[in-house]
């Protein structure tokens, strides 16, 4: 913005003829470190009433850290829950009707099916930690083996 | 009380408030910057209006008390120039380092300002009002306000470089 333009701005401030939205242009030229010394008055005047205006918002500030706040809450329960319920990554559910369950979805393709039983069951006869932690059961075992059988293997 | 509820029970009482400034002051030109001053009183205090048993009652006090005190103001026997300058820049051993702040100087000069003119600043300045919404919630007209707060800035410019030139 030109000297001349800013001149005639402060004039009609001091008539009080600027609208909020010219003043908004006057606070933003006298935020600057380098207004020319004729301007020390009014730049005293729109420091003031900047700082004041930033005095008058801790309200508003207090209620955003507070609404993160409990946002982070709300975040940290809902991830506590989400974990406790969602099936585990490396979670495979094998069923037994011809199909599996990934991830939480259901897979009826027969390949996909047949190529986790079979993995399933590797897992099981090479480690017997291993038996533990995936197949849950002997029943479970059973259940692979009548899925092997429905796909001809 | 609302700001509906405001401009529905209180603004039409400005007449009878009109009225009483008149008779308290003896110009109509004070006695409408009264009326603008008991305004914006109560505008910034309608949230506890609704307590009051009559707000015509509470309306009318507010406005004689700023009368009573534009009396004072007007018997006093030193210029308000000076009184400016010297409560503006202060008589005490802090004087040099609370001129060299020149944000409290201007807090000092606008807190010296007349109620009415200073209370404009705060809305215009600071809360961001337009002419026209301070003009609505003081039943006034946009020249009424505008004329007042052209004097308010141009009163704190003018302070503030004579103590400057102190």
């Amino acid at each position: 913005m030109k000297t001349s333009d800013i001149e005639q701005l402060i004039e009609r401030y001091f008539d009080g003829e600027t609208t909020v939205a010219e003043e908004k242009k006057l606070h933003k030229f006298f935020a600057q470190s380098n207004v020319p010394e004729q301007f020390r008055a009014e730049k005293a005047m729109f420091d003031h009433f900047a700082r004041q205006k930033t005095a008058k918002q801790p309200k508003r500030a207090k209620l955003i850290p507070l609404l993160m706040r409990w946002s982070a809450v709300a975040a940290v329960i809902a991830g506590a829950v989400w974990f406790t319920l969602k099936p585990a990554n490396d979670t495979i559910l094998i069923g037994g009707a011809g199909y599996v369950i990934i991830n939480g979805k259901i897979i009826t393709d027969p390949n996909t099916v047949q190529e986790h039983a079979l993995k399933a069951l590797d897992d099981v006869s090479c480690s017997p930690k291993k038996k533990k932690s995936n197949v849950r059961s002997a029943e479970a075992e059973q259940l692979m083996k009548e899925q092997l059988r429905m796909f001809g293997k | 009380m609302s700001p509906e509820k405001f401009k529905a029970e209180v603004l039409p009482l400005r007449e009878k408030l009109f009225r009483i400034a008149c008779k308290m002051l003896e110009k109509e030109q004070d006695a409408e910057d009264a009326v603008q001053e008991a305004y914006l009183r109560l505008w910034h205090s309608r949230d506890s209006l609704d307590k009051y048993e009559s707000v015509p009652a509470f309306a009318t006090v507010v406005t004689k008390n700023i009368c009573i005190d534009r009396i004072r103001v007007q018997h006093r026997e030193e210029p308000l120039e000076e009184s400016y300058l010297q409560q503006a820049s202060g008589d005490n051993p802090h004087r040099n380092l609370e001129q060299s702040d020149s944000e409290q100087l201007i807090h000092r000069i606008i807190e010296q300002l007349p109620p009415l003119q200073r209370m404009i600043i705060q809305m215009k300045d600071i809360e961001e009002m337009e002419n026209e919404e301070i003009a609505a919630i003081t039943g006034t007209n946009i020249e009424a306000v505008r004329m007042n707060l052209s004097r308010a800035r141009k009163k704190v410019r003018e302070v503030y470089l004579a103590c400057h030139q102190l």
